[in-house]
């Protein structure tokens, strides 16, 4: 048998000369298009380089948030929500605790938070609510009662979220209902004129120091814009606080460097809770979930859930 | 960087459909960006040009005004704001109205350098300059300034408290 032979047939027809005449153009058109940017490309890249250069909005892989759903019947969900300059990391180990006993569990990442400081004084308080809010909703879509384990800055969001939506229970870590007197605290109305010149406030060598210690994903500065966003967050939440009617665990470390132990007889006199619990950790910082007697905490913690919100 | 909607892929620039067979597209359609020292070259070559011409024309003299060198001043000026502008985009506000105030020095600056050249009735010790001063004093710091701190502008808190209010009005 002979090779088979493959014969190439150009059944393009012959452009007409009108044809011709309008590639030409276009060619002519492009090449002129790209000499036009060559010759003015110099005054493009001055003029970006005065553009804005956009702040950094990626997601750090330990800052991302989670939803994990365990096999089975999904009755029950709890939302983590992180505080300021924090991110969900802090709750994955409470997260998967939950996760064993059945919960559904998700974790917030609220905008500004995980990717980067200049991003963060980018965002109000107001992004900080729309972001729990959301992730409330997505829950809410997939279980019957909703628990918020906050933290923080969370604590008032949760506040703001348990004020208007039916919330089953709260735990409520190391909540700033209102902060120690410290000067940066006292002018917090200065924060946003001053931050358009002194655009962020390192913390302590100290506070870096045990944030790496316990590896901890968290901004090393704090931009002064946001901190605003804080205070009004706490101002809301002192309004909001006698429209919460669900039980509520407040859980304090006695060495807050934020947070005086007074704010727990705040929270008894203005909560609109009739079941209010609460337990000073021993010894423990602002960053409560790494208190030196882990296990009573996670155990206050679990025994309160149990109690109000069992599967 | 690509839009995806109805699951069709759509050029950022343009929004018409990209397929994988033309990679180019979005090259060839966006505007070209630059690696940052393109400009610092290209304002160094503009430097360059200006001080030849000079060169060219007058002779290098250093004992005599040399008009290339404002240029080139006021050149890198320009270039020193945007770069200040670029870390800075939330304070165009203040920078802005400030980058004019420096202008505003520059050309008094250039004027008592050239005081010799035209010198006939100056206004507090200008001549020329008194004129652009007042129009750039006017219209680009006193009204900007005056504009922005007199925007309607709604506190952060208050859209907080708004919010919550709307969404408990909504769920009842």
């Amino acid at each position: 048998m002979g090779k088979i032979k493959f014969i190439k047939i150009d059944t393009t027809p012959e452009p007409t000369l009108w044809e011709t005449l309008k590639n030409s153009f276009k060619r002519a058109g492009r090449a002129l298009k790209e000499g036009i940017i060559v010759i003015i490309s110099p005054w493009i890249s001055l003029y970006q380089s005065m553009w804005p250069r956009s702040y950094d909005t990626t997601v750090d892989p330990e800052a991302e948030e989670f939803f994990w759903s365990p096999k089975g019947k999904k009755t029950k969900g709890v939302l983590f929500i992180h505080g300021f300059a924090s991110s969900p990391q802090i709750f994955r180990k409470y997260g998967q605790m939950f996760l064993q006993e059945g919960y559904v569990v998700s974790a917030v990442r609220l905008a500004g938070h995980g990717t980067s400081e200049a991003h963060l004084a980018t965002t109000t308080a107001v992004d900080w609510y729309l972001s729990a809010r959301e992730k409330y909703i997505e829950l809410q879509s997939q279980c019957e009662k909703v628990i918020i384990v906050a933290h923080s800055m969370g604590t008032l969001l949760a506040i703001m979220l348990a004020s208007i939506y039916p919330i089953e229970s709260m735990v409520l870590l190391s909540s700033p209902i209102y902060v120690r007197d410290r000067p940066l605290y006292r002018v917090n109305y200065l924060l946003r004129p001053v931050s358009h010149l002194v655009k962020y406030w390192p913390l302590e060598k100290k506070q870096v120091q045990v944030l790496d210690k316990l590896g901890i994903y968290a901004y090393r500065k704090n931009p002064l814009r946001a901190v605003a966003g804080l205070f009004d967050c706490i101002q809301v939440a002192q309004e909001r606080l006698h429209k919460v009617k669900c039980p509520v665990l407040l859980m304090l470390g006695d060495n807050d460097e934020h947070i005086d132990l007074s704010t727990l007889d705040y929270y008894r006199n203005n909560l609109g809770s009739k079941v209010i619990e609460t337990w000073v950790a021993p010894q423990a910082s602002h960053i409560i979930t790494e208190t030196p007697e882990l296990d009573r905490f996670e155990s206050k913690i679990r025994e309160f859930v149990f109690k109000y919100s069992p599967l | 960087m690509t839009s995806k909607m109805e699951g069709i892929v759509l050029c950022p620039n343009c929004r018409t459909e990209i397929s994988h067979h033309e990679p180019v597209h979005l090259v060839k359609r966006g505007i070209p960006r630059f690696k940052w020292w393109v400009s610092v070259l290209n304002m160094v070559f503009l430097s360059t040009m200006l001080v030849l011409i000079e060169f060219g024309a007058d002779g290098w003299q250093f004992d005599e005004f040399q008009w290339s060198l404002w240029a080139i001043g006021g050149i890198w000026l320009i270039y020193g704001v945007g770069i200040i502008l670029s870390f800075r985009p939330e304070d165009t506000w203040l920078l802005v109205p400030f980058f004019f105030i420096l202008v505003c020095g520059f050309l008094a600056l250039l004027d008592l350098d050239t005081r010799r050249i035209s010198s006939d009735e100056p206004r507090f010790g200008l001549t020329w300059s008194y004129y652009p001063i007042i129009v750039i004093l006017f219209l680009f710091v006193l009204m900007p300034l005056v504009s922005f701190m007199g925007r309607k502008q709604k506190k952060p808190v208050e859209m907080l408290r708004e919010i919550i209010h709307l969404e408990e009005e909504h769920t009842g």
